[in-house]
């Protein structure tokens, strides 16, 4: 286990630092892109650390999304500092959101905390609509001079993301990962050899929420406005449940798979076919969770070890 | 774990590649000149009367050879994209159309759409051409952003004269969202209502989505308001209509504004016979094109609200191609500052920007029992008013 740590922590430290290094040289366009997969995948992996790997199945990304969107924009908007301590604040933000939460829900479980995370969620958007200091219903616009763009915006997104990925790995890797997968797997038992439930799951939501919520700064930064309808909709909820379920809840590639999939080769290409795109995406969740409910990335993973079975591998749950 | 690493570089940069191979075509330089749209064509509004207008006048442009673009006759492609009403596609629509297919420029979608899209437009440096937001709403940006619409103030002062035609005892209802478009049109009623001798004897403010509205039309009972003004979300407004008949509330003047201009103010049939409706075209306005517009399109659109849609999408696409052409270039910068030397008229009257805005006239319509809207303000071209029979 260390040996693996040790190789995949090398090879996402690799990852992002060529991904810092080959920004600059991307065309606009290529930029945006990435800088929108990037911002799917912080809030998916963020989603699969509570709910793939703790087991806690949340509907509220939106809550935390909307709580760093609106923390990075608040604070351009109405004072001096800059984008990178707003997006420092978009995650304390998200995270003390995430914190005050977890005192009702983590009372709750299973499909009970489900619903409540996403209660949160609307009682966030609700809220700020509501609130005339964030602009009510029409939201906030971000002052434009001072927001990243273009490289510096995809250098930002390659970075929440690769917190998002480090956070993840080391979850699947550490003691700690461990003991949150066995409060998943069997609450009682873990619960008896000693874990401490709450301590855990507070944990692993409020990390969650942190990551999250800076997420929700760089979506800001490229929305170049927060509103309720914006980044406190319901749709980041449903898109991270969707993305990382496609690629695969519980392991650290999976998210990475499933935004791709599911963003690229649904959302984008079929940019023209909306409603088709929905109906795809909806049967998609369908299939996935009746044919294949570990997810398409372990598929593959299955179907590449039977075309070499000398190596094997035990699979993350 | 090694080759899962690998396969996720490998999946990230396939991404990259394909978006790489995508990202080509370009507005400027090539024959054609893009122009680009993200607007909600299905889910709770649909704004297909708007994108046939886009259409039409594009398909008029392209009909007579294209538009003149430096002395050279350059087919128009409008790029019109669904974005279901949902913000985060509009935006990720947006900047493809900007950065990807290099639009020379936009025109816009509706409402708090408008508003999230302008911020992209500044943002991108790219030109928006948009209407169906009030002008007073748009906040300040940085210069890209071109209104047309009507004017709130225009239409709240013919309200107020169409009101004061009516024997009523000037006692108003106001009731309205509290966003940002119910705050500033109450702020507005207010003041005017005052100047016009109307007393507002009950006032509400209710979150978009409310359903209950028993309470305000109790207040409204109470203090004998025979004058209602209604600011809401369509499905709002629809409940309060039903509750107002079902309470036994009946004012003698009431207008709906954001609802009743909507399509689906037909679905409350009888009911919402009589009640009042802003405008920005009529068939009997006298506007430039306006007997084309119904020639055209009143087979498809039945009602004035309708056309008055596609008569707003003609008018937004025309100041654009006019701009393209002014400026002799498909440079969004050198569009830009054409825009703002705008001098034209179209289905909705003259445009001359001042301060990126450009208001177009207020009518004040009524809706018929048959579904139809009748031009009660200004006299001209208009009809005598009926009684409010929708909730009597």
């Amino acid at each position: 286990m260390t040996v693996h740590k040790g190789v995949s922590a090398a090879a996402l430290a690799a990852t992002l630092v060529a991904g810092l290094a080959v920004a600059p040289g991307l065309d606009p366009s290529t930029q945006d892109l990435g800088t929108t997969l990037l911002a799917y995948l912080a809030v998916a992996q963020a989603w699969n650390i509570l709910s793939g790997f703790a087991g806690q199945v949340s509907l509220g990304a939106a809550a935390f999304v909307a709580a760093g969107g609106y923390g990075a924009g608040l604070t351009l908007a109405h004072s001096s500092v800059g984008w990178p301590v707003a997006v420092v604040i978009a995650g304390a933000a998200a995270g003390a959101i995430g914190a005050l939460l977890a005192v009702p829900l983590l009372r709750l479980r299973g499909d009970y905390f489900a619903i409540g995370t996403l209660a949160a969620a609307i009682a966030v958007q609700a809220l700020l609509t509501n609130w005339d200091w964030a602009g009510g219903a029409a939201g906030v616009t971000l002052p434009i001079d001072r927001i990243p763009t273009g490289t510096a915006l995809f250098q930002l997104a390659i970075v929440v993301a690769g917190a998002a990925m480090a956070l993840a790995t080391y979850v699947r890797y550490s003691a700690f990962g461990l003991r949150l997968a066995a409060l998943r797997d069997n609450e009682p038992a873990a619960a008896g050899l000693g874990v401490a439930v709450y301590q855990h799951r507070f944990a692993a939501l409020v990390a969650s929420s942190v990551l999250t919520g800076m997420a929700g700064a760089v979506v800001a930064y490229q929305y170049v406005a927060v509103s309720p309808s914006s980044v406190a909709s319901v749709n980041w909820s449903l898109n991270a449940v969707l993305m990382t379920l496609v690629g695969g809840a519980g392991s650290i590639v999976g998210p990475v798979f499933g935004v791709t999939v599911v963003y690229y080769g649904l959302t984008r290409m079929l940019e023209g076919f909306q409603v088709l795109s929905l109906l795809v995406e909806g049967a998609l969740l369908v299939l996935i969770v009746k044919f294949a409910p570990t997810g398409v990335w372990a598929l593959i993973v299955r179907a590449a070890r039977a075309v070499r079975p000398s190596r094997r591998e035990v699979e993350p749950a | 774990m090694v080759r899962k690493m690998v396969a996720a570089a490998l999946a990230a940069v396939t991404a990259a590649g394909l978006t790489a191979c995508g990202g080509g075509s370009s507005g400027d330089g090539a024959d054609e000149v893009v122009i680009g749209a993200s607007m909600m064509l299905s889910g709770q509004v649909n704004l297909e009367t708007i994108r046939d207008g886009y259409q039409w006048a594009v398909d008029e442009a392209n009909a007579a050879g294209g538009i003149d673009v430096g002395g050279t006759k350059r087919k128009v492609t409008l790029k019109i994209l669904d974005n279901r009403g949902d913000t985060s596609t509009m935006v990720q629509q947006v900047r493809g159309l900007a950065l990807e297919d290099k639009a020379t420029a936009l025109l816009g979608s509706c409402c708090q759409q408008n508003i999230d899209m302008s911020a992209q437009a500044d943002s991108l440096q790219i030109p928006l051409v948009m209407g169906a937001l009030p002008i007073e709403l748009r906040p300040e940006g940085k210069g890209y952003v071109w209104d047309s619409f009507q004017s709130l103030d225009a239409g709240a002062n013919g309200f107020f004269e169409v009101a004061a035609s009516t024997d009523t005892n000037k006692k108003v209802l106001l009731i309205t969202n509290n966003d940002a478009q119910g705050e500033s049109t109450a702020e507005l009623y207010t003041g005017l209502s005052a100047k016009a001798g109307f007393t507002i004897a009950a006032k509400s403010a209710a979150p978009a989505g409310t359903t209950d509205y028993a309470d305000a039309i109790g207040k409204a009972k109470s203090a004998g308001a025979e004058v209602l003004i209604a600011v809401m979300t369509p499905p709002d407004c629809f409940a309060m209509w039903k509750q107002m008949k079902a309470l036994g509330y009946a004012p003698k003047v009431a207008i709906g504004i954001q609802c009743a201009q909507t399509p689906g103010w037909t679905s409350l049939g009888e009911l919402g016979a009589g009640t009042l409706v802003q405008m920005n075209w009529t068939r009997t306005s006298g506007l430039p094109k306006a007997d084309e517009v119904v020639s055209k399109y009143a087979a498809k659109y039945p009602n004035d609200n309708d056309l008055s849609s596609v008569a707003i999408g003609y008018h937004e696409a025309s100041i654009l191609l006019a701009a393209i052409t002014k400026a002799g270039s498909t440079d969004r910068k050198k569009v830009n500052e054409a825009l703002a030397r705008t001098d034209i008229s179209s289905a909705l009257g003259s445009v001359k920007y001042t301060d990126n805005k450009s208001a177009t006239p207020s009518f004040i319509g009524q809706w018929n029992a048959d579904g139809s809207i009748t031009q009660v303000w200004p006299k001209q071209g208009g009809s005598a008013l009926q009684a409010l029979s929708g909730l009597s």
